[in-house]
């Protein structure tokens, strides 16, 4: 999800959560006398009776399924990364960051701390993020998954630079009970 | 040969990418919003298609619409209003909710993060491999952990808390660690 389409979720969940507020204080402000919504009630029952009631509900249908679907539609996980450009003053070259990312993971992968190893490639707010995902032992895996994934990234900003944000996310086994060092 | 050329090449480290976090509340209750608008939109283009003789079958948003048209003043609007009121509240309250972090930094010259969950399991481990102690359960808050254990006897709270220490001290920053102990005779 981009951040703006967080944030208009965030504004459309408070502004109904307002709407929400002031429909219940209606509700309790009728019910004992200080307001009445006979004139909304008019309008609607009016509304009804209307001929082209028909047409309105048709075009309020499409308007609202379009919309719906539009704002489903920016809920969706972040892009995969494409391609990246190597630090390289001589030539023009570029890199491809899932493969950068494969790459790391079958690093990652061959150290003794770690047991289970994936990664994805993915761009997060304009950069392109690299994300390993490693599984350690419960006894010593955090000192030793930290080592193997600080090497693993190292090697990444040395062949890509800082064109890519490396981060690496430990999970924990519990029935591995080895101890690792 | 310059005092350049002598010194250790600094080792590169990547950039450093942001912290692991949950979806965002407003987000989830977004979605649900949206799947709600388009179930009303498809009724309504149901009612539609009703009344233009494509398919049959009652229409369902016209007696939904009049029976808040011929609503009058009862007693459940009280309560329902009440209950409408605070769910608009905690509405605004999840709107403004930062996003939840979902796992915890640790130090390293690179950015690495354990899940939260996983503390938890990594202090029980330490904690069940202190000899005396026959079972341990953990949990973790944002600034400490607490290991309850059952144990044989003897004090080994000091034991069971550096066990616990040394296997979290990567965590930035080393939570506080608490340990409540019972003592259990083996039968």
């Amino acid at each position: 999800m981009t951040r703006r389409a967080v944030a208009f979720d965030r504004v459309a969940v408070f502004v109904s959560g307002l709407g929400l507020t002031a429909l219940g204080c209606l509700m309790v402000a009728w019910r004992r006398g200080s307001v009445s919504p006979s004139g909304f009630q008019v309008t609607l029952a009016t509304a009804l009776s209307d001929p082209e009631w028909t047409w309105w509900s048709a075009g309020a249908g499409v308007l609202l399924v379009v919309v719906g679907l539009r704002w489903l539609a920016t809920h969706h996980w972040p892009p995969r990364a494409g391609r990246v450009a190597l630090p390289t003053q001589a030539l023009k070259a570029s890199a491809d960051a899932t493969s950068v990312a494969d790459a790391a993971v079958a690093a990652l992968a061959q150290d003794a701390a770690v047991v289970k190893c994936s990664g994805a490639a993915t761009v997060e707010r304009g950069v392109p993020t690299v994300t390993l995902t490693a599984t350690v032992p419960a006894r010593h895996g955090l000192d030793a998954g930290a080592a193997a994934a600080d090497r693993v990234a190292e090697t990444i900003a040395v062949m890509l630079g800082d064109t890519v944000a490396v981060r690496t996310v430990l999970r924990v086994d519990a029935k591995r009970g080895a101890i690792v060092r | 040969m310059t005092a350049a050329d002598t010194q250790p090449m600094a080792t590169p480290v990547p950039r450093p990418a942001p912290a692991p976090r949950a979806s965002a509340g407003a987000s989830r209750i977004a979605v649900g919003c949206a799947i709600a608008i388009v179930a009303v939109g498809g009724v309504a283009l149901r009612d539609a298609a009703l009344a233009l003789g494509w398919i049959r079958g009652g229409p369902w948003l016209p007696p939904a619409l009049r029976a808040i048209a011929e609503l009058r003043p009862a007693w459940w609007l009280t309560p329902a209003g009440a209950a409408l009121a605070v769910v608009g509240v905690a509405l605004c309250v999840v709107a403004c909710a930062p996003r939840r972090r979902t796992a915890r930094p640790l130090t390293a010259a690179t950015a690495v993060y354990v899940r939260r969950a996983d503390v938890v399991t990594v202090a029980a481990a330490a904690a069940r491999d202190v000899p005396g102690v026959l079972n341990c359960r953990a949990t973790a808050s944002r600034r400490a952990v607490t290991v309850r254990c059952r144990i044989t006897g003897g004090q080994l709270g000091d034991d069971v808390r550096a066990a616990v220490s040394e296997q979290l001290g990567r965590l930035d920053p080393a939570p506080r660690v608490v340990v409540r102990l019972r003592t259990e005779q083996p039968s």
